[in-house]
């Protein structure tokens, strides 16, 4: 749906974005994270045409960003971290102008505006003046913006910046149903709790480079040969000692009533492994594995920059 | 292409400038200060003449005034400073990432954002025209100065968002810059043209002499045919005259506003070689137009005449390299892309992206052709032996606007935050410098030599032209130099960002 190849953009004799090169498909949602002067947002300008590359190319939907950037628009919703939006004019004014700047279908527009307005929750405040909005709401205002002519990629550059808790969760909730409306998305930010458990893979950005991208659970494979898990039991029981017993478990951490350890194993030796504690007479209650957090990705992947 | 009354940017400000509460308001503000003004001037009126064509006349004149005053300023200010603030705002991302065009853009931003203004002018000139047809007025003439209203109002609309387009951030300053600009060359235009100028046509650039013929007034005893000046040769009617440049102008401002709108600041370039070109013909032709060689004639010696119009093309064209130069440098980004795909030899110099040298060249023998074309064009009043032909001083001025130039293009490979402004800046202070050592180091008649090695005055006057040309050769070098090493800075590899620094900052 996105492609980006060799990208590159120099401000004078810096280099901010060194080849950059990802192809994003349909209905992925793509974290861009790194460093603040990572290149995550010049690489962001350049995909949606705001910046033009001092080489390479950005084709969205196969059509070239710079080469027929009228077309390419169409396809695409772009939303940046921090920004206003037009005090003096209406909710619906402000819809109304960017789908007609969209060139939308005059015709479908009116029903369009409606349907994104009640999309973002903002029903109540359609004829009111966006100058009277909170700021979660003209954020809310800005995602009906990106999204008012149905684009299949949508590039957001650090949306959440300066939002307090609950107008991110109605971003994320936003996000999520255009998620599943198969919507692409390339979002950045150096938040990395933002992206978890939304994003389905992952791009670690550091001066400028891409230092690693790919699928998150592929990424989890390859950083980590093994699992993490953990035991929660009742009672006293000889947990360390059993687990040893196993030679597919290593490195295990106890502490009281349960343990993390690791295992390197297949699906039907972890079972094997369960079957022997409980076999021990040891009363489990809880056996899982520890989830690996986009931030546990990231410190592996990095190379150490400043955050 | 929407259609222009549904142009998306202009239906977005109209509602915004004319809400019905905004629109009542001013209509009301209108009238009462138009009211005012009547009952000023019927208090200064001896009761017999109020409410007959005299009291009209005055009452018509005043309000006209104020509405063109009103009315341009409107313009001005509204689009002085708008795409700055857009760009502030963190708008102007938004609108450069949606469908519409730059040209869609312009229009609506032309004509919506002084809708406010456009409103007032509509809904006061009822009152207005019935005045002048009071006051014995003709119709053509009152619709013809709001014909000319709407034309100057959108060329100084076209000027204050050029000019918003190219700050970073609105300033008050530049404001007051825009306006000054916009009245100075005017006023010096009119003063020119009214006197025994050999540029009569100048006069149409103040366009209120144009007009006042049509109200039966002569506006400058010493140039009673003030209806009608010189262009091209031919008397033609000075209003059309007026709108026929405004016209042009109206059209070199909109082509840098055309090509760089939708781009980020740093990719600007204001206008394209072969535009650059253009432009240089256009200053040319117009200045070779405007003059009128039988009053030049009148005034002097068939000798002293082309002399005087040679050295007066080279004057213009000190100006109009240096013009064609700044609206030609390459930006950062573009030289490298420039320099890392550029080809052989002369391609690479004659290259849409790289540095403007050559271009320039081009855009000084374009003026010199339009020089033998005037010349030629004036065989029956001058024979054509009797030109001298400047290509010495032109050389002279081309190689220090060359250098200077250059000397730009080359801070824009420098990590000066604003290479071009910084660049004028220092050659500022090089010319001043220059000047102060030169003044207390030497006197006259040395002075005068070393004056001519290390500016281009003397070679403008026609004089030391042979220590000039040296100088100018000098000159050139150092232009070559400053090509050698823009290459040099471009061969160097680009380094990485640090970690931490943002480079959109």
């Amino acid at each position: 749906m996105i492609t980006i190849e060799n990208l590159r953009r120099e401000y004078g004799d810096l280099v901010a974005v060194e080849d950059l090169s990802v192809s994003i498909p349909q209905g992925e949602i793509y974290g861009l994270i790194g460093p603040n002067g990572a290149g995550k947002t010049t690489s962001i300008r350049m995909a949606c045409g705001l910046l033009t590359p001092t080489s390479g190319r950005v084709t969205v939907n196969g059509v070239d960003v710079h080469g027929d950037p009228e077309l390419a628009q169409s396809y695409i919703g772009y939303l940046s971290d921090f920004f206003n939006v037009y005090d003096d004019l209406k909710v619906w004014e402000y819809l109304d102008y960017f789908a007609h700047a969209y060139k939308m279908n005059e015709a479908a527009i009116s029903a369009r505006i409606e349907e994104v307005i009640a999309e973002v929750g903002l029903e109540v405040k359609r004829d009111s003046f966006i100058r009277g909005l909170s700021r979660g709401m003209k954020q809310r205002l800005g995602i009906a913006r990106a999204i008012i002519h149905r684009p299949q990629v949508l590039l957001l550059d650090e949306p959440a910046s300066g939002l307090d808790p609950k107008a991110r969760a109605d971003l994320r909730a936003v996000l999520r149903s255009l998620r599943d409306a198969g919507t692409t998305v390339l979002i950045s930010s150096h938040i990395l709790s933002e992206l978890e458990g939304f994003c389905t893979s992952i791009g670690v950005m550091e001066r400028g480079r891409m230092v690693r991208s790919g699928r998150i659970d592929a990424i989890v494979a390859e950083q980590t040969p093994y699992r993490v898990l953990r035991v929660e039991w009742l009672g006293e029981a000889p947990v360390a000692e059993l687990l040893g017993t196993s030679g597919h478990v290593s490195d295990v951490v106890v502490s009281t009533t349960q343990a993390a350890f690791r295992f390197a194993g297949s699906p039907d030796e972890l079972a094997a492994v369960l079957a022997s504690l409980v076999a021990a007479g040891v009363r489990v209650v809880s056996f899982s594995d520890v989830k690996q957090t986009v931030e546990d990705i990231y410190m592996k992947l990095s190379h150490n920059e400043v955050m | 292409m929407t259609s222009l009354a549904t142009n998306p940017e202009l239906v977005r400000h109209l509602r915004t400038e004319l809400r019905q509460r905004r629109v009542i308001i001013a209509t009301v503000v209108s009238y009462v200060v138009m009211a005012l003004v009547a009952m000023t001037i019927s208090a200064n009126q001896p009761v017999a003449h109020q409410l007959r064509p005299d009291f009209f006349k005055a009452l018509f004149i005043t309000l006209i005034v104020v509405q063109s005053v009103v009315f341009l300023l409107w313009c001005v200010y509204a689009c002085g400073n708008r795409i700055s603030t857009e760009r502030m705002q963190k708008t102007f991302d938004f609108v450069r990432t949606t469908r519409l065009s730059a040209g869609e853009l312009v229009f609506g931003m032309v004509f919506g954002l002084p809708s406010m203004a456009y409103f007032i002018l509509l809904a006061t000139s009822p009152a207005v025209i019935a005045a002048g047809l009071l006051a014995h007025y003709s119709i053509v003439a009152i619709l013809l100065t709001y014909f000319m209203l709407f034309v100057v109002g959108l060329v100084l609309s076209l000027f204050g968002l050029l000019v918003s387009m190219l700050m970073e951030k609105p300033q008050p300053a530049g404001m007051i810059f825009i306006l000054w600009l916009c009245i100075w060359p005017w006023s010096v235009a009119a003063a020119a043209g009214g006197g025994d100028s050999i540029f009569p046509a100048l006069i149409t650039l103040s366009v209120v002499p144009c007009l006042l013929p049509f109200y039966g007034y002569v506006p400058y005893e010493a140039n009673p045919a003030v209806s009608s000046v010189t262009l091209f040769g031919l008397h033609m009617p000075s209003l059309l005259v007026s709108l026929l440049l405004f016209a042009s102008f109206g059209l070199w401002l909109a082509q840098p506003l055309l090509r760089n709108l939708k781009k980020d600041m740093e990719d600007m370039r204001l206008l394209s070689r072969w535009q650059g070109i253009g432009l240089a013909a256009y200053f040319n032709v117009v200045g070779f137009a405007m003059l009128d060689m039988h009053r030049v004639l009148g005034l002097k010696s068939r000798a002293n005449a082309t002399v005087d119009v040679s050295n007066g093309f080279v004057l213009m064209n000190c100006l109009v390299f240096y013009a064609v130069g700044l609206a030609m440098v390459s930006s950062a980004p573009k030289l490298r892309a420039w320099w890392r795909n550029s080809g052989s030899s002369l391609d690479r110099y004659w290259n849409q992206d790289g540095p403007p040298l050559l271009w320039m060249l081009a855009a000084a023998a374009t003026a010199l052709a339009v020089y033998a074309g005037a010349a030629v064009a004036w065989t029956r009043l001058i024979p054509l032996r009797s030109w001298p032909v400047p290509v010495l001083p032109l050389f002279v001025v081309f190689a220090y606007a060359a250098k200077d130039i250059m000397f730009l293009q080359w801070c824009c490979t420098t990590r000066f935050r604003r290479p071009v402004t910084m660049g004028v800046l220092f050659l500022g202070l090089y010319y001043a410098a220059v000047t102060v050592v030169i003044l207390t180091l030497f006197r006259e008649p040395v002075q005068d030599r070393v004056i001519a090695f290390f500016m281009p005055f003397s070679a403008i006057a026609g004089e030391n032209i042979t220590t000039s040309a040296l100088g100018a050769g000098v000159q050139l070098a150092v232009a070559l130099l400053f090509m050698r090493w823009i290459e040099l800075r471009l061969d160097r590899p680009a380094r990485i960002l640090p970690a931490g620094s943002s480079a959109a900052a």
